[in-house]
């Protein structure tokens, strides 16, 4: 992992943009974030970065983004609400934040970030990246707003009657013949 | 296939009550003991990502069990809990309604129904990747094979992605949390996830008993020990089938044993 970390350089957004372009990688999810116009550009630590609420269409990219950049092998992606995207040796790292139901955060920063967010992240990381991508696609489209919960008037009226009892010849089998015999390993009993 | 094909998997949508092998987006929970760091989460946790916060750092009444912390995530999970269980109180409740206050039976369940608070809790399991199910092989995962996980469909129209129930994982749950249904098992996909409930918290092998059910009024024409190696006897019955009788294993015969506790 350790080698994956590019170096420490500072790069503007548009130098950012030009350097990911010039390594052949996957252009459309960056172009999605630099057309924008709504873009708002802040200094952090020094460099330029842009930092804005993402919307679904931008997230499809995120997940364009990880889906092509995985087959390069170029870079690694990890969580889920910090999905941080790092294109070696470009200095660029996008930081997709899920929602429950589809919102999104999309962070671009540079390099002088990246060595920082990756420790941190490192430190927090639980899950691996995008552990449902299936359905993260339906919430995407909103199929999960459409299923939406049941409606509790429907419930049913179950039976109220106990559970049956084991027939004899069950009570027999499960209680004196037990489980097939296993090859599985048996703890010790407690002292 | 039933784990391979979305129509005979899942049930058409519908607006009925929770039940029995519906899969929900959901939170789920396990409580570890570690040094874990707290979450730098903030807020709501992702799908699929795990909000730890440490609960105790030291363990009550002295005992050296260490450092608690929660690890929830919203994730995908199957209701495991019964029908009857999911509709106790209310079925209670409207069967009171009816009783004591004459009330009509669609009024009952309405009025049943519009309290949150009954039948509030519920049992889910949480899906998994096969990754995660190691070391199971895919192909054994995806055919049921695998005690304490349940194969789940892949569907891209309703959005649940290959992967397995870990029943290993199961936590209690408010229904209220449940954030949406993603899909309903359909009545062959809740018979399969049954016997795995079935198989996972009490038997492992609950054929063993509809096995000697069939076995019952039949005539016993042969009896054959076998000669591979395993203490068994044959019985074969006087419909052709055949019931073996194994020996349950002895102690030291069981594989290696774990030390005790330290």
């Amino acid at each position: 992992m350790k080698a994956l970390i590019p170096r420490r350089r500072s790069m503007s957004a548009v130098e950012a943009e030009t350097t990911f372009r010039a390594e052949g990688f996957d252009d459309r999810p960056l172009q999605a974030i630099f057309a924008r116009s709504t873009v708002e550009i802040e200094q952090l630590d020094g460099v330029e970065a842009i930092l804005e609420p993402f919307d679904q269409v931008a997230a499809a990219h995120a997940s364009r983004f990880t889906a092509s950049s995985a087959e390069r092998g170029k870079w690694w992606a990890r969580g889920s609400k910090r999905q941080m995207v790092q294109l070696a040796p470009i200095l660029v790292v996008v930081v997709a934040m899920h929602r429950p139901l589809a919102t999104h955060d999309v962070r671009v920063v540079s390099a002088s970030h990246v060595g920082r967010v990756q420790e941190a992240h490192q430190a927090e990381y639980v899950e691996p990246a995008v552990r449902y991508p299936v359905l993260m696609r339906a919430i995407e489209k909103g199929r999960l707003q459409e299923a939406g919960r049941p409606d509790p008037r429907e419930r049913e009226l179950r039976d109220l009657a106990e559970p049956e009892l084991l027939t004899s010849v069950q009570q027999v089998a499960f209680g004196k013949l037990g489980d097939p015999p296993s090859a599985r390993a048996r703890r010790p009993r407690l002292p | 296939m039933l784990f391979d094909e979305p129509e005979s998997y899942f049930a058409p949508d519908s607006r009925a009550y929770y039940q029995q092998g519906d899969i929900v987006l959901a939170p789920a929970v396990v409580l570890e003991s570690g040094d874990y760091p707290p979450s730098l989460v903030e807020g709501r946790p992702a799908i699929g990502e795990s909000l730890v916060t440490p609960v105790w750092d030291d363990a009550p009444l002295g005992a050296e069990a260490g450092r608690l912390v929660t690890s929830i995530r919203l994730c995908p999970v199957a209701v495991t809990t019964h029908d009857c269980t999911l509709d106790k109180e209310f079925s209670r409740r409207v069967e009171s309604l009816r009783n004591r206050q004459n009330m009509p039976l669609e009024s009952a369940r309405t009025l049943a129904a519009s309290d949150l608070s009954l039948d509030r809790y519920l049992n889910v399991a949480p899906l998994v990747p096969y990754a995660e199910a190691a070391p199971s092989t895919p192909d054994a995962l995806k055919q049921n094979k695998v005690l304490g996980y349940f194969p789940v469909c892949r569907d891209e129209m309703r959005g649940t992605d290959e992967c397995v129930v870990d029943l290993l994982q199961e936590s209690t749950l408010d229904r209220n949390l449940i954030v949406a249904r993603i899909g309903i098992m359909s009545d062959d996909a809740r018979a399969a996830f049954r016997y795995a409930l079935a198989r996972f918290w009490v038997f492992r092998g609950p054929k063993l008993g509809f096995e000697l059910e069939d076995a019952i009024g039949k005539r016993i024409d042969d009896v054959a020990i076998s000669d591979d190696g395993t203490l068994a006897v044959d019985l074969t019955l006087s419909d052709g089938s055949t019931l073996r009788f194994l020996q349950a294993p002895r102690v030291d015969e069981a594989g290696p044993e774990r030390p005790g506790p330290l």
